[in-house]
C-alpha cells in the first residue's frame, strides 16, 4: 500500500502553493470525500483532496485516549452544541470520522428512503436504486456480519433483549483481519478497519490524486452562479488557522464533503445564494441517551469489538412519522470518556470509578427529523467564521429520550444488572427496575442535566426535488450554483435510524459516478453502471 | 447581557473583587509555598489559574490524586494541551471561567485558606463545586462541566490512574 506520509502535502509545515489546478477539488476526506476521491480519480480525473485535520496512520495509533482525542477528533472530542446541551463526537483527521468510528455498517432503512422520496421528492435513491451501490460499497470495504462472539458489553445487550423477547441481531462491520482489540475509536493500529484512510484514499493517490492535509477550505470561488474553485487556509499543528487564503484552487468541479457541520459552514462563508433559507438548517444528530449498569462480574467494556449487537425493537415504535423511535447499541468504555460522563466530583466520583471494569453501558440513538416537532438544528458561523450548531431538544425528542432511557434500563435489569445509573446529572444508582422506572419518569427534561450526546451529524445541505425545501438536488448538485456538488452526510433530509457510514459510502459512490459521467470520464469497470 | 455581567449580578460585586490584587500576587506574598511547575511553559493557563487549580484539583479528585503517581503538574499540563487545541471562541469562554474562579477563590485565599490547608477548607471548595453543579444558572452548570471534563479527563488520560480502576491499558500487539 502507498505510504500516505510520503505522498501527501502537510500545510502545517510546508510553504503553501499559490495556485493549484485540477478537474475536481474534494473538501473533506471522510466517508463522502474518500469514496468520491477514489471514484473520480479512477475515472481518470485529476483530483485534489483537502483535509483540515492531520494525517495520522496506524503507526501513530497508540490506543491511548489522550493522543487520540487531541489528534483525531473535532475540538479534542469535546465539540458541543451552542447551548452546551449535546456533546458531539466527530472525527478530524485524514479519513474523517471513518478513522475513529466503531465500524458499524448498516444499509439505510427502506422506511427512511421512502420518507425522503415522499416528503422531499428525492429521486434515484430508493431501496432498489441503491442496492447495487450498497453491494459495491460492502464489497469494497469488506463489510459483513461479525462472526466472532460479542464482547461481554454487547453480549449483555443480547441477553437482556432475549430475556424480554425483544429483537436483536449482530452488526455488520467493515473490517478485515480484525484482532478484536476494542480500540476502533482511537484509530485502528493494525489497519484492520477498512476506513477511508486505508482503502479509498490510498487508491485515489495511486491514481494520481493529490492529498493536502492541515488545509481548510475557506470559501468557494463563484461568479454569476458558477463555482470555479476554492480558497485554502493553512492550519497549525494545534489545528488553528495559520494563514488565511494562502492557496487558490482552480477546479472544474467543487465537491463539498466536510460533514454536516463543515459543509454548511463553507457555503455560509462563501455567501452562496440561499433564497429559501435552507442552508445549515435541518441538521440532525441521532441524539443519544445512555444508562450504565453495574454487573456482578467484570464486563471490561474497553476490550473487544466495540459494537457487535443492536436492537431495533423500538426503531419504528410508532410508525415512521409518529413518536421518535430509536436504535439500541452499546458504546465502548475507556477511562477518559467514561470518567468525564460521570458528572460528580470528590469521593462520590471516586466511588463510581472504582467499579469501572464492572460497568455495562447501553446507548439509544433517536431517529430525529421524521416529525414536524423534530426539525433538527441550525449551523451558523461565529465571529471567527467558525461553525456552531444550535440544536434545541423538542418536546417530541424529550419524550423519545425518556422512552429510550426506560427501555435501556429495563433491558439492563433483565440482563442481570445489580444496579443501574441513568446518565443524568440527577441520576442515582438504583437496584431494581421498579425504582429505576420511578426515578426516570421524574427526571427533569433539562438540556444541561440530561446528558445527551451524538456521534452522527447529518443534514444541513439537505437534498430534494424542490429548491424551496432543499439545498441540493437528488444528485447532490447545488440548486443555485453550477459546478458545486455536495457528497457527504449533510445531504440527508432527515437522520437515518442507523449508524451513517454505509449510507454515505453507497450514496457517495452513486453521486460521484454520476458526476464522473457528467464530466465524460471513464468509470472503472467494477462500478455499477449508471441508469439515467 | 454578557457572561461576566450575569455572573456579577449573581454573586455581587464584592465577592468578585480582590481590590486589583491578583490571586497570584497575594499567594506569592503569603508564604514560600511551592507553586506547580510544569515541564513546558504554559501559554493559556496563567500563574493565577495554576494557583486556583492547585486548590480545585485535589478536591475534584479526592484521595485518588495522592494515591497515584500522577503529579498536579502533569494534570495542569494535560489541561493546557487540550485547551490550546480548542476553537478560539471556546478558549475565550474558558478564559472568562478561569478569571472568575481566580476572583472568587482569591477571596478564600485572602482568608488564609492556602496557608492553613485543612479539611474544612477542602470541604468549602467541595461545597463550592456542588453549588455550581446544582446551580439554577446554566452558566455555572456549564462551568462545572467544563472544569470537570478538563480535570477528570486529564487525570484518567494518565497511565498512573488506571490500575486503581482495573483498567489494564491498551493490549500489547506484535506487528509482523
Amino acid at each position: 500500500m502507498i505510504d500516505l506520509k510520503n505522498s501527501s502535502l502537510d500545510y502545517s509545515t510546508m510553504e503553501p502553493i499559490d495556485v493549484i489546478e485540477c478537474d475536481a477539488v474534494i473538501v473533506g476526506s471522510g466517508a463522502g470525500g474518500g469514496i468520491a476521491a477514489e471514484v473520480l480519480s479512477r475515472s481518470g480525473l485529476k483530483v485534489l483532496l483537502v483535509e483540515e485535520g492531520p494525517l495520522k496512520t496506524a503507526k501513530d495509533f497508540k490506543m491511548n485516549e489522550k493522543e487520540a482525542y487531541a489528534d483525531l477528533y473535532q475540538e479534542v472530542a469535546g465539540r458541543q452544541t451552542l447551548d452546551k446541551g449535546i456533546q458531539i463526537l466527530q472525527g478530524r483527521s485524514v479519513g474523517g470520522s471513518t478513522t475513529v468510528n466503531w465500524t458499524s455498517s448498516f444499509r439505510t432503512p427502506e422506511q427512511t428512503l421512502d420518507y425522503w422520496q415522499n416528503q422531499f421528492s428525492v429521486k434515484g435513491l430508493s431501496k432498489n436504486d441503491l442496492s447495487v451501490w450498497f453491494e459495491w460499497a460492502e464489497q469494497r470495504l469488506k463489510i459483513s456480519k461479525w462472526q466472532v462472539p460479542p464482547n461481554r458489553n454487547n453480549q449483555l445487550l443480547a441477553d437482556g433483549a432475549s430475556q424480554l423477547g425483544w429483537s436483536y441481531a449482530a452488526i455488520p462491520r467493515n473490517v478485515s483481519g480484525c484482532a478484536n482489540l476494542g480500540y476502533c475509536g482511537m484509530g485502528c493500529p493494525i489497519n484492520a478497519k477498512q476506513s477511508m484512510l486505508v482503502t479509498c484514499i490510498p487508491k485515489a493517490i495511486e491514481f494520481g490524486a493529490t492529498l493536502i492535509h492541515r488545509a481548510r477550505a475557506e470559501s468557494i470561488i463563484h461568479n454569476n452562479g458558477k463555482a470555479s474553485g476554492i480558497w485554502l487556509s493553512s492550519m497549525s499543528e494545534l489545528g488553528q488557522i495559520k494563514q488565511r487564503n494562502v492557496t487558490k484552487v482552480v477546479a472544474k468541479k467543487v465537491i463539498l464533503a466536510a460533514g454536516a457541520i463543515g459543509s454548511p459552514a463553507i457555503l455560509l462563508r462563501s455567501a452562496v445564494e440561499d433564497p429559501f433559507n435552507n442552508l445549515g438548517r435541518r441538521t440532525f444528530l441521532h441524539p443519544v441517551t445512555a444508562s450504565i449498569a453495574k454487573m456482578n462480574d467484570k464486563v471490561d467494556a474497553f476490550s473487544g469489538a466495540p459494537q457487535s449487537i443492536y436492537s431495533d425493537q423500538f426503531l419504528w415504535r410508532d410508525g415512521v412519522a409518529g413518536e421518535l423511535g430509536y436504535k439500541i447499541e452499546v458504546p465502548p468504555m475507556h477511562p477518559v470518556l467514561s470518567s468525564t460522563l460521570l458528572l460528580k466530583h470528590g469521593n462520590e466520583q471516586h466511588a463510581l470509578m472504582k467499579n469501572f471494569a464492572y460497568y455495562q453501558a447501553n446507548i439509544a440513538l433517536l431517529r430525529d427529523g421524521f416529525n414536524d416537532d423534530s426539525s433538527g438544528g441550525q449551523v451558523s458561523l461565529n465571529q471567527d467564521g467558525y461553525p456552531q450548531l444550535d440544536y434545541i431538544i423538542s418536546k417530541t425528542l424529550w419524550r423519545g429520550l425518556k422512552h429510550a432511557l426506560l427501555s435501556m434500563v429495563e433491558l439492563q435489569f433483565a440482563a442481570g444488572a445489580k444496579q443501574v445509573l441513568p446518565l443524568h446529572m440527577d441520576g442515582k444508582m438504583v437496584s431494581n427496575w421498579k425504582d429505576a422506572k420511578g426515578q426516570i419518569l421524574n427526571l427533569v427534561t433539562d438540556k444541561l442535566r440530561w446528558q445527551t450526546m451524538s456521534a452522527h451529524v447529518m443534514g444541513g445541505c439537505g437534498m430534494g426535488g424542490d429548491p424551496q425545501t432543499s439545498v441540493v438536488d437528488s444528485n447532490g448538485n447545488h440548486h443555485q450554483i453550477e459546478n458545486l456538488t455536495v457528497i457527504d452526510g449533510s445531504l440527508f433530509p432527515t437522520s437515518l435510524g442507523v449508524n451513517p457510514q454505509l449510507s454515505i459510502y453507497a450514496i457517495a459512490a452513486k453521486l460521484a459516478s454520476q458526476l464522473a459521467g457528467e464530466m465524460n470520464a471513464n468509470l472503472p469497470a467494477d462500478m455499477p453502471s449508471l441508469k439515467r | 447581557m454578557n457572561r461576566r455581567t450575569l455572573l456579577k449580578n449573581a454573586f455581587g460585586v464584592t465577592l468578585l473583587s480582590l481590590g486589583g490584587v491578583s490571586a497570584y500576587q497575594v499567594y506569592r506574598q503569603s508564604l514560600n509555598q511551592q507553586t506547580v511547575h510544569t515541564e513546558e511553559s504554559l501559554v493559556f493557563l496563567t500563574n493565577d489559574d495554576v494557583i486556583v487549580l492547585q486548590a480545585l484539583i485535589p478536591v475534584l479528585l479526592a484521595t485518588r490524586l495522592t494515591d497515584s503517581t500522577i503529579s498536579l503538574a502533569q494534570i495542569v499540563s494535560n489541561m493546557e494541551a487540550a485547551i490550546i487545541r480548542l476553537p478560539l471562541s471556546t478558549q475565550a469562554e474558558l478564559r472568562e471561567l478561569f478569571d472568575l474562579l481566580g476572583n472568587m477563590l482569591g477571596r478564600l485565599l485572602v482568608a488564609n485558606v492556602w496557608l492553613n490547608w485543612s479539611d474544612a477548607d477542602r470541604k468549602s471548595i467541595d461545597t463550592f463545586l456542588s453549588d455550581w453543579r446544582n446551580s439554577h444558572l446554566d452558566l455555572l452548570q456549564i462551568a462545572y462541566k467544563g472544569l470537570h471534563k478538563l480535570i477528570i479527563g486529564s487525570f484518567y488520560s494518565e497511565r498512573g490512574s488506571w490500575k486503581a480502576i482495573d483498567y489494564p491499558g491498551p493490549p500489547l500487539i506484535s506487528l509482523g
